[in-house]
């Protein structure tokens, strides 16, 4: 395996990371939408992931800092191509983040806006990240431009959208949902935590709606089971190696079906956490070489050997990221460690607006 | 259809994006950087002395942090995207280099800060008082940290060391960090950037303190904030401009171009004269200005230390540029560069007298009963804030037209595909919401800053703390 070819799974490993963490939070934010009656449950909810939301999506400008870093070629067409799709991305991450900070300062009139936007920002988010991820594998218009070591784009946003990158989409926003319920099942307590525990994350006969169980099992599974196939026919991949990390991503997610209905949140929340990075892992397996296949032809996609950056910058990344990122996790898990033990139990002691 | 008032070719378009978007993040950028060591030092202060003042200054500035850090995190997602968004071509050539920093940026700085603010925010008395003080303190080296890796990025477009470009493929590499990390215009980039965020910090706290006093309100409590306030402001306002001024010196070997844009000096002078003010002389067509009022010797001394050192001028440089480059036009906006320089020099100095009188009533003991200097400290809050932003612009169009010096121009680091209608839809977006963030932020900042701050007895401890209320 070359340095460059290392570097492609450290960033799907960065990726895995960024979706697995925020995935929750998202997830939280529909939950409000979907599982909560009133403002002070909203409230409830988000205060599970007020410590950690911030630092999560940090993940973000890592993985991205690392791919310009690594891969400018990607980097660049990739942004490029998805061009509108980022700026609303980007427009509702930032509606989001202003909703955790104001939802609570502004008047109490206004939190029922606030708590609008952050719903609506948690779900548009993981559809653009599921498009804009699964369509490097289906294909994108993409090609040399003449200058050598230049790639270019030759679409336009619509490009985006494929059935393929649609499925993506759909199916990890349905897997966050299940993935966030699962982190209220298991953070929260009293009426609201039963709620979600009975009707939400299990299959209950008398309540199938809202349940976030099928639409998990089905267009997550449907996912998984799709991106082999479109490996094959897009990519010239032979099925087996993309077969096993979606064999491994589907009974994860089988798993985290069964534990939720047996009542066991956590483990169901491992399995979901697995079920992430093995959406991540089947998905960048089934692009390797490559890194954005190329629907002009199939010599014309971004690789990791035409994308890549010099040697000696991937070598100073590598002892850059082998250094650092224990040290992030070390410090993060001490974080998430030492102040989510002492929430999640009933109404914050700051809960109480001070300033209005 | 002839030239349409406001361009609407992509080039100046994502331009634009770029320069307004850049400019609003900037807003916020510097106060966090100077206001995170203030508040540590105020919580240091607690913990060593007890004295309760201090704590609640602590969490009364820790709000104000807040809301401000929330904005500049939020806005610098875009910073990064907006590369490989807007600017495909420019990220494929330097990303090797120029992309390198932003990820240390992320791994090193970024995550620490934004952990450690986090758990700041919510470890007042869950973490032991040890920790919860170290914790400030992190946030600070993160915060500090991530602006001088950033700065590594811009200084590298402004000064490109410790790269070569490949043959095969015509794109930088970086062949040593070292270089790129210490980069002489980044050095001093990161020292007169980190002095003026305690200016701005500084201005903000000598204006929250003069409104408490005016009003005659936490007068006690703000007091110690006054002196503070002062302490910081009068050194770190005039040091500003000498580093500002060291500067300049330094740029002109890597950038002769800017400074002689900076002066409108057209025709190199030996010894130069400063200009304090002109009408005219900013186009090639149009060189010699119809009023100028100089002072002898001044430019010479500030470009280069000496009274009668020689100063470039532009149609030197752009003939030097040309032999080099080839053919164009190597001029920046002379008009915006000789201005903006002065907007930046004359509002800092302007600034740096406020600090100064400042200390003057203080040390004669008159300040708090001098009820138009507080009223002139509580408008100053905005001069720090204005200085930086036109430093940017300053240092950002006079670099023109190169976006990295002498490596790459800007026109030729536009990303293709994206055309014209798409960047005027999303700066459209971008300036509605920022617009909107804007005018939330600056009422909510007020209304924090002239709350009564909060008392820390037992009974209502937690109530107090600066955490987001949801």
């Amino acid at each position: 395996m070359t340095l460059a070819q290392l570097w492609f799974f450290v960033i799907a490993g960065l990726w895995s990371t960024y979706l697995v963490l925020e995935g929750f939070d998202f997830g939280v934010g529909m939950m409000m939408g979907i599982a909560a009656r009133n403002e002070d449950e909203r409230s409830e909810m988000i205060e599970t992931i007020a410590p950690v939301w911030d630092a999560n999506e940090v993940w973000l400008l890592v993985v991205g800092g690392l791919t310009f870093a690594s891969f400018p070629a990607w980097y660049g067409t990739w942004l490029e191509g998805a061009y509108l799709g980022l700026v609303v991305l980007i427009i509702v991450l930032l509606m989001r983040v202003i909703s955790f900070e104001w939802r609570g300062r502004v008047n109490p009139r206004w939190r029922g806006l606030w708590s609008a936007i952050n719903i609506g920002a948690s779900v548009t988010a993981p559809l653009i990240w599921g498009l804009v991820l699964s369509v490097l594998l289906a294909g994108l218009p993409v090609a040399g431009s003449g200058r050598v070591g230049e790639m270019r784009y030759f679409g336009n946003i619509l490009d985006f959208i494929t059935p393929y990158s649609v499925l993506g989409a759909l199916s990890l926003a349905a897997i966050f949902a299940f993935h966030g319920a699962l982190f209220l099942a298991l953070r929260l307590e009293g009426d609201l935590a039963d709620r979600i525990r009975q009707r939400i994350v299990k299959l209950d006969a008398r309540h199938l709606l809202p349940n976030l169980m099928l639409p998990a099992l089905l267009l997550g599974g449907g996912f998984l089971i799709a991106t082999p196939f479109v490996a094959h026919s897009a990519n010239a991949r032979s099925i087996l190696p993309v077969a096993i990390p979606a064999a491994l991503g589907l009974i994860a997610l089988i798993a985290a079906v069964v534990n939720a209905q047996r009542g066991d949140f956590a483990r169901a929340f491992i399995c979901t956490v697995v079920t992430i990075v093995g959406w991540v892992a089947t998905l960048f397996i089934g692009i390797f070489p490559r890194i954005i296949v190329s629907t002009i032809s199939l010599n014309d996609s971004v690789t990791i050997e035409n994308a890549q950056s010099s040697h000696y910058t991937l070598v100073v990344m590598t002892i850059a990221a082998v250094v650092m990122i224990p040290v992030i996790i070390l410090y993060q898990w001490w974080g998430f460690r030492t102040l989510m033990a002492r929430l999640g139990r009933g109404k914050m002691p700051w809960s109480a607006p001070d300033a209005s | 259809m002839h030239s349409l008032p406001l361009a609407s070719d992509a080039l100046t378009l994502a331009r634009w994006q770029f320069a307004t978007t850049t400019l609003y993040h900037f807003i916020f950028v510097p106060l966090t950087l100077g206001l995170a060591p203030v508040i540590a030092y105020m919580q240091t202060k607690w913990y060593r002395t007890r004295d309760e003042s201090w704590l609640r200054l602590t969490k009364f500035f820790g709000t104000l942090l807040l809301i401000n850090f929330a904005i500049g995190a939020a806005t610098g997602l875009l910073q990064e995207f907006q590369f490989g968004m807007n600017w495909s071509a420019y990220s494929q050539f330097v990303g090797d280099v120029f992309g390198s920093t932003l990820a240390l940026e992320g791994l090193i700085a970024f995550m620490l800060e934004s952990t450690f603010i986090g758990i700041w925010v919510f470890g007042w008395g869950r973490l032991s008082e040890r920790m919860h003080l170290a914790s400030i303190w992190l946030v600070v080296a993160g915060t500090w940290l991530s602006t001088t890796f950033i700065l590594m990025a811009n200084s590298w477009m402004q000064n490109p060391v410790g790269y070569s470009i490949d043959k095969a493929t015509g794109q930088a590499r970086m062949v040593n960090l070292w270089d790129v990390l210490t980069n002489k215009i980044a050095i001093w980039a990161v020292f007169h950037t980190l002095l003026a965020s305690l200016m701005v910090a500084s201005f903000l706290l000598l204006g929250v303190a003069c409104w408490h006093i005016l009003k005659g309100r936490n007068v006690d409590l703000f007091r110690p904030v006054l002196k503070l306030s002062l302490y910081m402001a009068i050194p770190i306002s005039t040091l500003t401009l000498l580093v500002g001024s060291e500067f300049g010196v330094a740029l002109t070997g890597p950038q002769p171009m800017k400074i002689a844009a900076a002066e409108a000096l057209w025709n190199s002078e030996q010894p130069a004269a400063f200009s304090l003010f002109q009408i005219g002389g900013f186009s090639a067509n149009d060189q010699k200005p119809s009023y100028s009022l100089d002072i002898p010797y001044l430019l010479s001394f500030l470009a280069t230390n000496t009274f009668t050192g020689k100063v470039e001028g532009m149609n030197q440089v752009q003939a030097s540029e040309q032999a080099k480059y080839g053919p164009g036009n190597y001029i920046p906006d002379v008009k915006l560069a000789y201005w903006s320089m002065r907007g930046m020099a004359y509002i800092g100095s302007l600034s740096a007298a406020i600090a100064l009188l400042g200390g003057f009533l203080y040390w004669r003991g008159t300040l708090e009963r001098s009820r138009w200097f507080l009223k002139i400290a509580v408008a100053g809050i905005s001069l720090p804030f204005i200085t930086a932003l036109i430093g940017w612009v300053f240092t950002e169009t006079a670099r023109q037209p190169w976006v990295a010096y002498g490596v790459l121009k800007t026109a030729d680091g536009l990303s293709q595909s994206v055309g014209p209608g798409e960047i005027i839809a999303s700066l459209t977006a971008f300036m509605l919401l920022y617009i909107g963030i804007g005018i939330t932020a600056f009422v909510l900042l007020r209304r924090y800053a002239i709350l009564d701050p909060p008392q820390v007895g037992a009974a209502d401890d937690a109530e107090s703390d600066p955490v987001p209320v949801y």
